[in-house]
């Protein structure tokens, strides 16, 4: 009980500059330490999500993500694949031991990684899509394994925010269109 | 004594092409009752389904799809046996598939009408241009289009309106996107003819309709009711009096004496059989449950032609990244697109073609690409804005030519919760419109050329447009057609079919329009005889 509180409470001390700094590594050992039985007994849910959220931002290189939805996603991936834990456990092991601490050198991680891309990405696509599994689509009616996540709080709209509509929103009045956005000429 | 009916016309199916038609009948005094296989559904509760829908690019899944009145994508509803996987997005709801269409809606043009006298090829309509003119006016007032009064809407550059209009449009058109004003202009200077895609989203209030706000949704639903959808006249229909007896899926069309029709039988969720009389009687549920019923009824198929001539505006697509900033996705999902293929004499050795320019949100796909390439961290969002603001998505519908083993069929095998048959289509992709989709990719390479573009997806294969046409065609000759010109059965003289089933030359435009036109001219001849 002892160590995961203290787990606990390194993981809500994490700032941005310190995730996407030296100690990363110490991200990665937290999820060890949630996922692995060997560091420590089956953690509790609020924990496990806890740190699920950590390490979600610092995969997204985020700082401020939705604690709801690391749980949505979360209990989607682990609904969609039994290994999840697991994978999710290897992904952080191979973290700590590559001391991999910038997510702009990704390719260079996955390269000497390749089976830690998918769960990576899977993650990553999760926060950004704000979906888990493959959805059917037009033309193509099967079953499908597909999960939601979110709408408006998918990662994928806020670069162009102040562009265009999250579609079903509306942003100013009838033919607002016929002008470019303001950033024009530095998009 | 005289027989009783339950109303004078009794309509299946409360779609678009329905609901207007017995809208037409109520205005013209006549009684009439509309059966529908789904329910009258809220727009707030559809535009939540599609908002926590993991499925965006699925535009059923926001809609009902029960087992006992299924969607089109309902797995196992529909089994393929041709070379083409034929898998159209049909809806059962009060109001129909008009609830998730951009609303383009375009009229034919005189040549379309003629093209096996003036081309060689396909079939001739039944009747002209001038014939139907006075309908499309009703028909865009209906749905209170928005369109130019000014432009060749052929793509032959004649610098002067065409088709003839015998009235303006009802509302103007909606101003030009950044994004088609700039690529109207690149491509616009190198000869490809940039058209207007008339649009039933008035761009101002309408019929109780707010303006397009450019909610950019169209499809799979129009979250404030601009865009036209068919539970718009199915509203006017009860107003004025008429009854929608929802939950109610024909599964028979009784004859009587003399080649009429008597009855029309149908069930409920529950299985509960009823049946309804009346003087005449209109089906109306799409392209393909409208033939579907006529064979399973064993009705209407004495020229062996029910089902068969299956036709979609079957197409290809593109994206690409422009080499300057458009920002798609500001306004309704399209607006325009390049009509110079639209006619010609070329028609007689390929299909006529559209591209159209879609201006959809491409977040999600733009994402889903650079995911796929692996780009993470920051520079994944700032490729989602670099690439959301460049993206150009085009979407070419061509041509098809009816041919009778392109069919849809009730399935000999597979029934729904209801115990009515499923379906099965064989639909072959013919060498008419192989050869034009080679054309249309010269079209590319010049579109992604000019604009300085980088491909995205060029080769896509043939993909789904959702027209329904062809499968219960309009002709002159009761031996090789399913109606005459009225759009009355030849083998039944109170049977009138109402759908773009009845099309037996689709051109390249989007059909519902025309379904629509032919629907209230049906409509004035059934109220002259009941």
């Amino acid at each position: 009980m002892t160590d995961r509180r203290l787990t606990t409470a390194y993981i809500k001390g994490f700032s941005r500059r310190w995730l996407l700094g030296t100690a990363v590594s110490t991200v990665a050992f937290s999820v060890v330490a949630a996922y692995d039985p060997v560091f420590a007994t089956v953690p509790d849910a609020n924990n496990r999500e806890d740190i699920f959220l950590k390490l979600s931002e610092f995969l997204t290189c985020k700082t401020n993500l939705n604690p709801k939805l690391a749980t949505r996603i979360l209990a989607a991936l682990t609904a969609e694949d039994n290994d999840f834990s697991q994978n999710v456990l290897a992904l952080a092991k191979a973290i700590e031991k590559e001391k991999f601490t910038d997510m702009r050198s990704f390719s260079g991680f996955v390269t000497k990684h390749p089976d830690m891309k998918p769960i990576a990405m899977k993650i990553i696509s999760a926060w950004y899509l704000g979906y888990t599994g493959d959805p059917s689509e037009n033309g193509r009616p099967t079953k499908d394994n597909a999960r939601f996540v979110s709408y408006v709080g998918a990662l994928m709209y806020a670069p162009t925010g102040d562009a265009t509509v999250i579609p079903t929103f509306s942003r100013a009045h009838p033919n607002f269109w016929v002008n470019p956005p303001k950033t024009i000429f530095t998009d | 004594m005289s027989t009783q009916y339950d109303a004078d016309v009794i309509v299946i199916g409360s779609g678009a092409i329905g609901s207007n038609l017995a809208y037409e009948l109520l205005k013209h005094g006549k009684s009439v009752i509309i059966i529908e296989s789904g329910k009258w559904i809220p727009r707030w509760k559809i535009v939540e389904n599609f908002r926590s829908s993991p499925r965006k690019n699925n535009y059923n899944d926001p809609y009902p799809d029960q087992p006992w009145a299924p969607t089109s994508y309902r797995p196992g509803y529909i089994e393929n046996t041709g070379n083409f996987q034929f898998y159209p997005g049909m809806l059962r709801l009060v109001g129909g598939t008009t609830w998730h269409w951009a609303a383009f809606t375009w009229r034919l043009l005189p040549n379309d009408m003629k093209i096996k006298t003036l081309y060689g090829v396909g079939r001739d309509w039944p009747i002209s241009y001038e014939d139907i003119e006075p309908y499309y006016v009703r028909a865009e007032y209906n749905l209170g289009v928005a369109g130019s009064d000014i432009e060749d809407q052929s793509g032959q550059n004649r610098n002067q309106p065409f088709p003839p209009r015998s009235k303006p449009y009802p509302v103007p058109p909606e101003a030009e996107t950044y994004y088609y004003q700039r690529i109207k202009a690149r491509l616009g200077a190198n000869g490809y003819h940039l058209i207007h895609e008339p649009n039933a989203r008035p761009t101002q209030y309408w019929d109780g309709r707010p303006p397009c706000s450019g909610n950019n949704n169209c499809m799979p639903v129009c979250p404030i009711g601009a865009m036209y959808s068919g539970d718009v006249h199915a509203r006017k229909v009860k107003n004025l009096g008429g009854e929608i007896i929802e939950d109610a899926t024909a599964y028979k069309l009784e004859k009587g004496e003399g080649g009429k029709i008597v009855a029309v039988h149908y069930r409920s969720s529950k299985g509960e059989e009823h049946q309804l009389t009346g003087r005449y009687f209109v089906v109306a549920c799409n392209g393909l449950e409208t033939p579907k019923l006529l064979l399973i009824s064993d009705v209407a198929n004495s020229s062996d032609q029910v089902g068969r001539n299956l036709m979609d505006h079957t197409g290809i697509g593109l994206q690409f990244i422009a080499d300057e900033p458009l920002w798609p996705g500001r306004g309704p999902v399209e607006q325009g697109g390049v009509f110079n293929r639209r006619d010609g004499d070329f028609r007689s050795q390929h299909a006529a073609m559209k591209h159209s320019l879609t201006n959809i949100v491409p977040n999600r796909p733009v994402t889903k690409y650079l995911l796929s390439k692996g780009i993470v961290g920051p520079e994944l969002d700032r490729q989602i804005r670099y690439m959301s603001a460049r993206w150009v998505d085009i979407s070419t519908m061509l041509e098809v030519l009816p041919n009778p083993t392109n069919r849809i069929q009730p399935s000999s095998t597979r029934k729904d919760a209801l115990g009515i048959p499923t379906m099965t289509i064989h639909y072959d992709i013919e060498d008419y419109i192989r050869r034009a989709a080679e054309v249309a990719k010269s079209d590319y390479a010049q579109f992604v050329k000019i604009m300085g573009g980088t491909v995205i997806e060029n080769n896509t294969g043939f993909q789904n447009r959702d027209h329904l046409m062809g499968t219960v065609l309009m002709g002159d000759n009761a031996k090789n057609s399913v109606v005459n010109h009225e759009g009355r059965c030849w083998d039944h003289p109170n049977l009138f079919l109402a759908s773009t089933g009845v099309i037996p030359a689709c051109n390249v435009v989007n059909p519902t329009l025309t379904g629509i036109a032919v629907a209230i001219r049906s409509a004035d001849i059934i109220a002259r005889e009941v």
